[in-house]
């Protein structure tokens, strides 16, 4: 049972998980940026210092000692505190309350700029960590003006009252205050002083170069885009690295899933302890076959011949109550390996399916997985021109194995002497393939599930299709003979030529259909083709009167299925005088079908003539003759066994 | 109170009901009962409480009173209390016990009892040893019904002498259709389905008019749980009817449609209810309850039938979670071969791990599928809602809903919860007023942080960093293992968003600073960003999810994309050429257009709305469909509407959650750039 309550499976817990991750990758992104580029105490200053502070050798201890710069900091190399102070009334009273420092207007860190005058008709505007020397010839005395942009201005006044009196310095006040300096110069020394004729010269030609030049643009924008959007980027990843590693978790957890039952060579029944049993239908509802039914609160073992030897009952009985002792049924036993299936009696022949006595689509599909693996396993060299294996029979367990050898790389052949998968095709129209265990071969490249036979073979030829493997069809296989560490397959074609095939091994999955049971009955002349061994389509024979002969399972559900059709009359004809086998479910359809006189059962008889219009049957010594259109024989069928012979697989038994 | 005696004192088993079991039932009976002491003037059990357990006195005097308060029967040592428990055609106690004198009393799990007698060949339902309560019980049961009033007691008497016991189980049939009507049923535990969309629980007359009629059965009726049933024979109720006219036709119950829902809405104690509406798809009632449990896994998925329930004060859809329903007459709990599963006095089904074996019954048992089977300490046990036993504060997936949309009612008290849910609708009424909070709270301190701004870009920041530090503290309230109560948390968070918002408005410049500190700011609007994007996303999107959703979310998009399109096989399988060229050339397009999604969000219709619509259109399409393949159009129509909106819910449910991590990522940087920033304008201003 699969439980939808582990982390795995929840994606609610799953989220959860993810976002943790996404924290976590975005944390390390950001670590991983930080190692990498190593950033100085420079990257987290509000801006880059300005070219003439770098030029001059300043670093971050110089004005930082420990706190933030006071004015002093800026005089020991811009000079006396005198001379430097604001000629401003407002600006000096607020310097001497230490309400207003040097750097509140000349920024070091972004902002701020200077024009440098050489006094060689040249000049240098340097800003946020660039300097660009002008080749255009400037009459200006040498010397250098701070550009203060208005936006400084902008923490003390209010540019939008009128009676502010900054407003006289900016030429436009609701404009970019970052790029204006234009009349703010006059700070330090007033005109009329003694080297007021001088700077005037040197501030009039600053004016003129800040209002033609560009102001500089702070750079490392893109940095610090990168700072804020890589720890986004690593959560991604990281996000995307543990999605990928639960899915493949995932993957690994199913695939691990199927596990071969133990002893699939040996036929037994299961043993139930009284004493012990718990009543909990584990067993029951782990049976494909409704071996085992419960009673009284007992499992009870109720249809023993109907047993299959799969022993999914002991694997789920929750004490050990339930286990599977006692000697082997007589049934047909190949002498197989038990791992491989491969022939004890001749090596490199491996059997697959129903052909070994062990029943189920699902079952066949794992033979076909497992013949493979051991196929690939053992494989050591290439064959040169012979194949790696060829697969006789295009079923279930062959079409398994070729899937399984395209995928494993193997060079392979897969023949069929009809069609693809003929006998799951010739199920009754929409007969429900039963499996209870769908998770063992979920993953498998053939999908079984509780489905309808149409929509099965749809899932199948899908599969081929898009695995590309063409099955050779109406390939009859004529002779298997030993060529040195090879065989020969002879294999006679619907038309000539004729065909051979060299292979290193060779895969029987022929099933147990190849040859259905034939009638003992007389069939008159000319009546061959009304008398058919499988049910393709119950519509087609709406309106005809049909016997059925058999009582199995597939005898009763073709008779339940063409009861359905439209004036369509169903006698079946069954040698037993009441329901000997098959499951509880058609026997009760069955029985409901006789009550209400849709089917008519004619017990302890069998056929002796099949006639053009009608059929005789002998019953206690008896015989009827019946008006009949069609005779449908589903008496069970019997293995290749010429096949088998041919190939040199041996009985246990023999 | 409790006390387990192990191996039970031997003359508990001499009394006559258990006088025959052998030694396995005892020990098993001793494991999943209990033996207790009790003190004077305690009830062992009170009229209407659920009777599930014989118990027998080892000493100590218990009286036995009825509806009235009348001492009916006295019990002294190695006597039997509540035998009736055994016939399970009541699942509650119509007496109540009550101790005279301090007792001891040995409770025996009824379910473990019938299943003891059953290996030995003793039937509940037939064996004549029991017919005196059976007897009982079944008049018990008709004096319950609701025609009872009407009735004589000579009828009365008529109707219990012919009634007898039959018991179904789960998804068998009562009886078939074309079988001759014989018997009228009368539900007396369980529920039935008596046709197509029909529903009967306990309480309820069926196939009466068929019988009264005299024709055969038109439809299947098909036991909707493990059901007791009493059936009448045709005469007698014939008789009956004829002297009563019209006493039946009264008792018929209203036939609800759904009859699974409606079943559990009967039989339910503690649904776990999501109003879908409301609910953020966050999945914090799962994660909650896997760190609510010792061993780290969850009770429930958010997965479920969508129904609408009288929720709010309109009919609002909610998804009835995959969590235990705590059924009132549990199956799980009938089905235990050792009776680990079992219901406490408060209500609550519990399993008791020391008694599970892992077999799975319960599991199927399970109408629901709400317990599931999983590996603990290389175990396997089963595991279901336990209601957070061990925690004193209730549920945690309640207390962890972030948007209060998840809540525990018990249906039989719609009402009530309505009324409660009601009041919380209203209390919150509900995200309206919490969205005028955040924006208020955004405007207010959006006009405080820029006069403040003014003042000091420290204080700004000051503010932004504690507001921000509150909002994160949402995390750990989230992480926190034993989760407290999320809703006001997540209120918290969203109205600290709104001041961090307004805060960083403030302390941010204009322009974009270089290095680490423009990477702050970006972060910071990142976070910001995405938050209000989330915000968005949670009070628009769940509505139109909930609109395109269909009425089971089974959270699994591929495989549900894989079943549609085997399922379309299906139905196309063997119909007219008129219908696939139907699908080809309109269903089909219809379902895979480009875009089309997008076209039924914007279109505001519901699925069931937008089914209607595709319906009718092909219907009235040329080509002659219309008479000949109703059922099987309208299950074309059903896949390819939500095969159309299969795109629309991975993009809505993608838009729902998607920001998350960006804000989460985002988040993060910000947290540790903040850091930095803090450090050194506190150590070089």
């Amino acid at each position: 049972m699969k439980s939808r309550l582990t982390p795995s499976a929840n994606r609610d817990l799953a989220r959860f998980g993810d976002l943790l991750s996404v924290g976590g990758g975005a944390a390390l992104g950001l670590l991983a940026l930080a190692a990498w580029t190593r950033p100085g105490l420079s990257d987290l200053a509000p801006g880059p210092l300005s070219a003439a502070h770098v030029a001059a050798g300043v670093g971050c201890s110089s004005c930082h000692g420990g706190a933030r710069p006071s004015s002093g900091a800026c005089q020991g190399c811009h000079g006396g505190a005198a001379e430097r102070s604001s000629t401003r009334t407002g600006h000096r009273a607020a310097m001497a309350q230490g309400q207003l420092l040097c750097a509140d207007c000349h920024s070091a860190h972004g902002g701020s700029e200077s024009v440098t005058f050489a006094g060689d008709g040249l000049f240098t505007r340097s800003g946020d960590g660039a300097s660009r020397t002008s080749t255009l010839p400037h009459a200006s005395p040498p010397g250098a003006v701070p550009l203060v942009p208005a936006s400084v201005c902008v923490r003390c006044h209010s540019f939008s009252a009128a009676t502010d009196p900054a407003l006289r310095c900016v030429s436009d006040p609701r404009g970019d205050l970052t790029k204006q300096a234009d009349l703010c110069m006059d700070e330090h020394l007033t005109v009329d002083s003694l080297r007021g004729a001088r700077r005037l010269a040197v501030w009039e030609s600053a004016r003129a170069v800040a209002r033609s030049t560009a102001w500089t643009e702070v750079p490392a924008r893109g940095a610090a885009t990168a700072w804020a959007l890589l720890p986004l980027g690593s959560a991604a990843l990281s996000l995307a690295l543990v999605r990928v590693a639960r899915k493949r978790r995932e993957r690994a957890a199913r695939s691990a899933a199927p596990v071969a039952p133990a002893a699939l060579d040996k036929r037994r029944l299961p043993q139930i302890d009284p004493s012990r049993c718990l009543g909990c239908y584990a067993c029951v509802d782990a049976c494909p076959f409704a071996v085992l039914e419960v009673q009284r609160f007992v499992a009870v073992v109720a249809r023993p011949a109907d047993c299959c030897g799969v022993v999914a009952c002991a694997e789920v009985c929750p004490n050990g109550s339930l286990s599977i002792t006692g000697e082997p049924l007589a049934a047909r036993q190949l002498r197989l390996g038990a791992g491989s299936l491969e022939s004890l009696d001749a090596p490199g022949v491996f059997v697959a399916g129903d052909v070994t006595g062990v029943p189920l689509i699902r079952n066949a599909i794992e033979h076909g997985e497992r013949v493979i693996r051991a196929i690939a396993t053992a494989r050591s060299a290439s064959s040169g021109d012979a194949l790696d294996v060829l697969i006789v029979g295009a079923g279930p367990a062959g079409l398994s194995a070729a899937l399984s050898a395209k995928r494993a790389g193997l060079s392979f052949e897969i023949l069929e002497q009809s069609t693809v998968a003929s006998s799951v095709r010739s199920f009754p129209r929409s007969k429900i393939v039963l499996d209870h265990r769908e998770g063992d071969v979920a993953n498998s490249a053939l999908w079984v599930g509780e489905t309808t036979k149409e929509l099965l073979l749809l899932e199948w030829q899908r599969a081929l299709r898009t695995e590309g493997v063409a099955v050779r069809e109406g390939f009859r296989v004529a002779n298997i003979s030993k060529k040195g560490s090879f065989f020969e397959i002879e294999v006679a074609n619907r038309e000539p030529p004729e065909a051979t095939f060299l292979a290193r091994n060779v895969v029987l999955a022929t099933g147990r259909r190849g040859t259905p049971r034939r009638l003992g009955a007389h069939v008159a002349d000319g009546c061959d083709n009304k008398v058919s061994y499988s049910l393709a389509d119950a519509r087609s024979f709406a309106g005809q009167r049909v016997l059925v002969v058999g009582l199995g399972d597939a005898a009763m559900e073709a008779a339940l299925a063409l009861a359905q059709q439209p004036n369509t009359v169903v006698t079946v004809c069954h040698r037993g005088d009441d329901f000997s086998r098959g499951k509880p479910r058609n026997i009760e359809s069955m029985r409901a079908a006789l009550a209400a006189g849709r089917i008519l059962a004619m017990f302890s008889s069998e056929v002796v003539e099949i006639s053009r219009r009608d059929v005789t049957l002998r019953s206690a010594g008896i015989d009827r003759t019946l008006g009949n259109d069609a005779v449908l024989v589903l008496i069970g069928g019997e293995p290749e066994g010429a096949l088998l012979k041919l190939a040199g697989v041996r009985f246990e038994n023999e | 109170m409790t006390a387990t005696i192990n191996p039970w004192p031997v003359a508990i088993f001499g009394v006559s009901l258990l006088r025959d079991l052998d030694a396995r039932a005892r020990r098993e009976i001793a494991a999943a009962g209990s033996i207790s002491r009790f003190a004077a003037g305690q009830y062992v059990y009170r009229a209407s409480d659920a009777s599930d357990a014989l118990f027998v006195v080892v000493d100590g005097e218990v009286e036995v009173r009825d509806e009235g308060g009348l001492v009916v029967n006295r019990a002294r040592s190695l006597d039997v209390l509540g035998h009736d428990a055994i016939v399970r055609v009541s699942s509650r106690r119509r007496r109540s016990a009550v101790c005279v004198t301090a007792a001891t009393i040995a409770r025996v799990p009824a379910d473990v009892l019938a299943r003891g007698l059953g290996r030995l060949g003793i039937s509940v339902a037939s064996d004549p040893r029991w017919s005196a309560i059976g007897r009982a019980a079944i008049a018990d049961a008709i004096r319950s019904a609701p025609f009872a009033g009407r009735l004589s007691s000579f009828d009365l008497g008529a109707l219990t002498g012919a009634s007898q016991i039959v018991t179904v189980a789960r998804g068998r049939a009562v009886y078939r259709s074309g079988e001759p009507a014989t018997h009228a049923y009368f539900v007396a535990e369980g529920a039935v389905s008596p046709g197509e969309g029909e529903y009967v629980g306990s309480g309820a007359l069926f196939g009466h008019e068929l019988a009264l009629a005299r024709k055969a059965r038109a439809s299947d009726a098909t036991a909707l749980s493990s059901t007791w049933l009493l059936s009448i024979p045709r005469d007698v109720i014939e008789s009956v009817a004829l002297r009563n006219t019209g006493v039946f036709s009264a008792a018929v119950e209203p036939k609800m449609r759904e009859p699974r829902n409606a079943h559990r809405l009967q039989t339910a104690r503690s649904l776990l209810v999501i109003d879908q509406d409301a609910c953020v798809r966050c999945g914090h009632c799962v994660s909650s309850c896997a760190s609510a449990h010792d061993d780290g896994l969850p009770r429930f998925t958010r997965l479920g039938d969508v129904v609408m329930l009288p929720l709010g004060a309109a009919s609002t859809p909610a998804l009835l979670a995959s969590s235990c329903h705590h059924c009132e007459r549990a199956a799980c709990v009938a089905e235990c071969p050792t009776g680990a599963i079992e219901r406490q006095p408060g209500g609550e089904v519990t399993i008791r791990e020391d008694l599970c074996t892992g077999c799975g019954a319960c599991v199927k048992a399970c109408a629901w599928g709400n317990v599931s089977l999983v590996t603990k300490a290389a175990r396997v046990v089963a595991s279901k809602c336990d209601l957070c036993a061990t925690r004193a504060a209730g549920p945690a997936c309640v207390a962890a809903c972030p948007v209060g949309a998840a809540s525990r009612i018990d249906p039989s008290q719609l009402s009530e919860a309505r009324e409660r849910h009601a009041h919380e609708v209203a209390a919150a009424a509900s995200a309206s007023k919490d969205r005028a909070v955040v924006v208020a709270t955004l405007l207010g301190s959006l006009a405080t942080f820029a006069s403040l701004t003014q003042a000091s870009a420290r204080a700004s920041g000051a503010a932004l960093a504690a507001s921000s530090v509150v909002a994160a503290s949402y995390v750990a309230v989230k992480r926190a293992r034993l989760c407290f109560a999320l809703k006001p948390a997540y209120r918290l968070h969203l109205v600290m968003g709104a001041v961090t918002l307004a805060a960083a408005a403030g302390h941010l410049r204009p322009r974009l600073a270089p290095g680490l500190n423009g990477a702050l700011a970006i972060a910071v609007a990142g976070t910001l960003v995405t938050g209000a994007a989330g915000w968005a996303a949670f009070a628009t999107i769940p509505r139109a999810l909930t609109r395109i959703e269909p009425d089971v979310a089974t959270g699994d998009d591929d495989a549900e994309r894989s079943v549609i399109a085997r399922s379309l096989l299906a139905a196309l399988t063997g119909q007219s050429l008129a219908l696939k060229t139907c699908f080809r050339d309109g269903l089909h397009r219809y379902a895979v257009a480009p875009l089309g999604w997008l076209a039924l969000v914007l279109s505001r219709r519901t699925i069931a709305q937008e089914r209607a619509r595709i319906h009718a259109a092909a219907v009235a399409s040329p080509g002659d469909i219309a008479g000949a393949a109703q059922g099987p159009l309208t299950e074309l129509v059903r896949h390819s509407v939500s095969l159309r909106a299969m795109p629309a819910r991975r993009a809505l449910g993608g838009l729902l959650s998607a920001w998350l991590p960006v804000h989460v990522a985002f988040a993060v940087a910000c947290s540790l750039l903040a850091l930095l920033h803090v450090i050194t304008e506190l150590v070089y201003r």
